[in-house]
């Protein structure tokens, strides 16, 4: 009466390894020998902090300060970096606008978003290098014997942490708000050993800022156009719209943009909080942009304008529901190109006051300056993904 | 052995009591019938000679010494509990509920020992359920299992067992059986209080019996002398008729 | 009749027997641990030989700061969750109750949560915070037990908890949504669904010495646990002192379950499924079936991690293991024999 249960316990403890041996390899590959890592030392790593951003000092040679208030050092500049995590073409593009920089990431996570990815069309070494499956462990991303792991901050507990206990020195960044993305541009001009190059970004970044204030300069409060930008998702057949929070690089854009947010009030959380069309039609907007990820955003538009609910909405009726702009990626994320999004959404609120202003020069300049990327370049490979109304 | 003195108890403040003035004595190595309709309060006095509930007055000597005096696990040794009907949410082996009965003996990180299971079969035995020592407690039928609840009360070699209606649940044949054991255990010096709503049963164990009657006590003497018919018809205010057959007092309604 | 001696030998071969297979419940558990050691997905799924591990720093580094740590920490997670679950269907009569029925897990959780929100993630405070909120679950659900005018002891209980154990998680959510995700709590689906991906040693080894005392107490009294199952006067009248060992007990079990809770979420199944097992295989005597629970809580849930952290690339919440072995040995069990269920009076 007992032995078979014992029996039946002991066989599956058994049949375990087993089952283990027989799964088939998985596809992820480690490329090239390893190599030795760089000699890295962390020092006094702090808890995180909830308050202010870390202000980057740089106190000597290769001490870099990360997202999280922590000093790490560095003597030369790492050479195999794994970037795991979700949305790592935030990340990743913001590395590859350090020339070079794109060779020492050995594997990343998935970096598309719907299209092809960007770093596969500038990167010739691609091929070579690993794509990590999403939810990977600290023992595969150790795997590829990296000297440096750069994480979203929020990823400390479950994936730093461990991985830093193997010796793999891990770096963190926010890359959500503009003061955030300065501040890690420069980071990583420091880790990259390209201070100069990080701040020719920022300046090229705040260049812009400046000039699209100036153009809105003697803009009054209640000149200002009422501004809702509503996420677009379909996901299990669920249609869905969201605003974003308020520490967003999104609201931050609005507010830059000359608009007002009027869903200020709405969202208290840390990520999208979905509204009801009933919410939509209060708040009256005189402008609404809409995002969408994976589908067209022009498509969702055009849905919508068959629909005889958001008819009623006055700017649906004033013809002023914009499909966001985009080309691989929207660029209403924290990508590098959320500068091109700013400039868009300025241009879009405000025609009369940004008529000399054209998109396309812009974007066409964006890549030069952040890639070096030769105008045939962005007529052949970039142009012909644009997405949104764009001219 | 024990008495009550002038014990009142009650389950909530104020009237009525469940237990009004009660005064008797238990005499030591007899077997004392507690008699009474439902409600009357006889479990409430068992609890009380337990030491499970305490008296809002007056108070109850065992030996001579308060009962608040004992410390549990003395009381453990001295006394013994066999409830009405137990739920066994387990699949105890009789062996193992019985041996339960040990734990007045163990400190209190003591596992049981040789001694113990010694206790706890012989128990067994003498219950004359030995041969049911491995099995399981849930296959028992009722009148085995109130047998196997008995013996778990011996195994605590108790002076004083306490019993709550014994054979409210049981057929005849085991009704007897109940009746020849509490007999054997009179007869080795176990001073038994029982609980039942049975006259008959009082007339065929008892030596002394207790009337009760809400929560007071009508009357406390030998059975003989309670078991009459004013008696009877006083406590279940309903006119019968004690007669005597084979020296049995029968009540007939 | 059965002669004296033949009762005393065969009962001393029933408890050789299971003091065997306790044995051998140990021996499998250190076993499993080994193989934890040593299998995984570095740099592929394999497993490593001595001479790998000798040569490649990084392994060695794998197995003493990352697999050991976790490994342990399962270890005791599944050890304290079952543990808990025997002594919980023990002292409420009540074979359909674990920690996460009865609001134990999700007050933890909410606890724990709530200390990091306002107090950051101080190791002890989290516990003690964790436990406090536990206690508060369990206290609420037997009060609200006590009180429902609806069904059996078994029932009422297991509806108290429920009811319970969905205020505290709803609780979780919107802290969730408010506090920030940046800094303060990991997501919600790691409370939810539990994991030990984060476990590093500092975790381990904060919860190591509420979880050995608990565990202590519990192995201590593991005889003392049969009578509480009995009304409180018959376990009175043995004897007992009913009300403060049934708290010692309790306390016992709670603690560590909410220190474990703390660090790796909550993990569901555990505590219900291990203790049935462990009564069927040794018997309903906790003297034995609580140490047997304890072992094959362990080995469950290490056997759940392992799986958790190899069977796919990505990382699987422990919880969706666990719930799918633990939901479909439950079902087997079921359909064996019929759970013997008592049908409860009202206590």
């Amino acid at each position: 009466m007992i032995s078979p249960k014992i029996t039946a316990v002991s066989i599956m403890l058994c049949l375990a390894p087993l089952l283990v041996r027989c799964r088939p390899a998985p596809p992820e590959t480690t490329s090239g020998a390893s190599s030795d890592r760089t000699p890295v030392s962390v020092q006094t790593p702090q808890p995180p902090s909830s308050s202010d951003p870390a202000f980057l000092q740089s106190t000597g040679d290769g001490v870099v300060v990360d997202a999280l208030g922590r000093r790490l050092r560095f003597r030369e500049p790492p050479r195999r970096i794994v970037l795991p995590g979700k949305a790592v073409f935030i990340t990743a593009d913001a590395i590859h606008m350090f020339p070079g920089a794109g060779k020492r990431i050995v594997a990343a996570g998935k970096a598309d978003q719907g299209a092809a990815s960007f770093i596969s069309l500038i990167d010739p070494d691609i091929a070579a290098k690993a794509i990590l499956t999403e939810g990977s462990g600290p023992e595969q991303i150790a795997g590829f014997r990296p000297d440096l792991v750069i994480l979203k901050s929020y990823l400390a507990r479950s994936l730093g942490n461990p991985i830093e206990t193997l010796g793999i020195p891990v770096l963190y960044v926010d890359f959500e708000t503009p003061d955030q993305y300065f501040r890690d541009l420069q980071t990583l001009g420091q880790l990259l050993g390209q201070r100069e190059r990080a701040a020719e970004l920022i300046d090229y970044y705040r260049g812009s800022i400046r000039r699209v204030q100036r153009n809105l300069q003697g803009l009054e409060e209640k000149q200002k156009r009422r501004v809702l930008l509503l996420y677009y998702s379909d996901k299990d057949g669920n249609v869905a719209f969201a605003v974003p929070p308020v520490s967003w690089i999104q609201t931050k854009m609005t507010d830059t943009a000359g608009g007002i947010a009027v869903w200020k009030d709405a969202n208290p959380g840390q990520g999208w909080a979905t509204v009801t069309l009933e919410q939509i039609l209060a708040w009256d907007p005189d402008a609404v942009f809409l995002i969408s990820y994976w589908r067209n955003p022009q498509d969702v538009v055009r849905g919508l304008q068959s629909d005889p609910t958001w008819n009623q909405l006055r700017a649906m009726k004033t013809r002023r529901v914009y499909a966001f702009a985009g080309d691989l990626y929207s660029w209403d994320q924290p990508s590098p190109r959320w500068i091109l999004g700013l400039i868009w959404m300025a241009k879009k609120l405000y025609p009369e006051r940004f008529a000399d202003v054209d998109i396309m020069a812009v974007a066409e300049d964006f890549y030069r300056v952040a890639y070096g990327l030769d105008s045939s370049f962005f007529k052949e490979k970039i142009r012909k993904t644009f997405k949104g109304d764009l001219p | 052995m024990m008495r009550f003195d002038h014990v009142s108890f009650g389950y909530r403040p104020g009237p009525p009591l469940a237990l009004q003035e009660v005064s008797l004595d238990i005499v030591k190595g007899g077997i004392t019938a507690v008699l009474g309709p439902n409600g009357a309060g006889k479990s409430t006095l068992l609890f009380l000679a337990l030491a499970w509930l305490q008296p809002s007055c007056g108070q109850i000597l065992l030996d001579g010494c308060s009962l608040g005096r004992y410390s549990r696990r003395e009381m453990g040794r001295l006394m013994g509990l066999v409830p009405q009907r137990e739920h066994i949410p387990f699949e105890y082996s009789v062996l193992e509920y019985v041996l339960l009965g040990r734990l007045p003996y163990l400190a209190p990180l003591e596992q049981p020992g040789e001694k113990d299971y010694a206790a706890s079969l012989a128990a067994l035995e003498q219950v004359g359920l030995s041969q049911f020592a491995n099995r399981s407690v849930l296959r028992l039928s009722g009148g085995e299992r109130q047998l196997v609840l008995i013996a778990r009360s011996l195994a605590q070699q108790p002076r004083l067992l306490l019993l709550d209606e014994p054979t409210s649940h049981l057929d005849l044949h085991n009704k007897s059986r109940l009746v020849a054991l509490l007999k054997q255990l009179q007869a080795q010096g176990v001073t038994m209080v029982m609980t039942t709503h049975e006259p008959e049963l009082a007339s065929a164990l008892a030596s002394a019996v207790v009337l009760m009657n809400e929560g007071r006590v009508l009357f406390c003497g030998p059975t003989d002398e309670a078991l009459t018919t004013e008696h009877m018809s006083l406590l279940y205010r309903l006119p019968v008729e004690v007669v005597t057959v084979a020296r049995r007092r029968i009540v007939l309604w | 009749m059965v002669s004296r001696d033949t009762q005393v030998v065969a009962r001393g071969i029933w408890d050789t027997r299971r003091r065997r297979m306790l044995a051998v419940l140990g021996i499998g558990l250190a076993v499993l641990f080994l193989f934890s050691l040593l299998v995984g997905r570095y740099p592929t799924l394999r497993m490593l030989t001595g001479g790998q591990i000798f040569s490649d720093e990084l392994s060695q580094s794998l197995i003493l700061n990352l697999r050991l740590p976790r490994a342990l920490a399962a270890a005791l997670l599944g050890m304290s969750l079952a543990a808990a679950g025997m002594v919980f269907q023990t002292i409420f009569t009540n074979p359909l109750v674990e920690p996460g029925f009865l609001g134990v897990s999700q007050g933890a959780a909410f606890g724990a949560a709530v200390c990091i929100v306002c107090f950051g993630s101080a190791g002890w405070l989290v516990q003690g915070a964790a436990a406090l909120f536990a206690f508060v679950g369990l206290g609420a659900s037997y009060l609200l037990a006590r009180n429902i005018r609806y069904g059996g002891w078994v029932l009422r209980l297991v509806m108290a908890g429920i009811a319970v154990s969905a205020l505290f998680s709803a609780g979780l959510g919107i802290l969730k949504y408010v506090a920030d995700p940046l800094r303060q709590l990991p997501e919600i689906t790691f409370w939810l669904l539990g994991g030990l991906a984060g476990i590093t040693w500092p975790r381990a080894l904060a919860i190591l010495p509420l979880v050995v005392l608990g565990l202590g107490v519990m192995l201590a009294m593991r005889w003392r646990l049969n009578p509480l199952s009995l009304p409180a006067e018959t376990a009175f009248s043995l004897g007992v002192a009913v009300r403060r060992e049934r708290l010692l007990l309790l306390v016992a079990a709670v603690v560590p379950t909410a220190a474990v809770i703390s660090v790796a979420g909550m993990v569901g199944w555990v505590g219900l499924i291990v203790p049935h097992i462990a009564r069927r295989v040794f018997g309903a005597d906790t003297r034995y079936a609580l140490p047997a629970a304890l072992l094959m809580g362990g080995l469950f849930t290490l056997f759940c991690d392992d799986l958790a952290r190899m069977l796919l690339a990505g990382e699987i919440p422990l919880g969706i293991i666990t719930s799918l072995v633990g939901a479909v040995t439950f079902l087997i069990l079921m359909m064996q024999k019929g759970i013997s269920v008592q049908r409860g009076e009202s206590r």
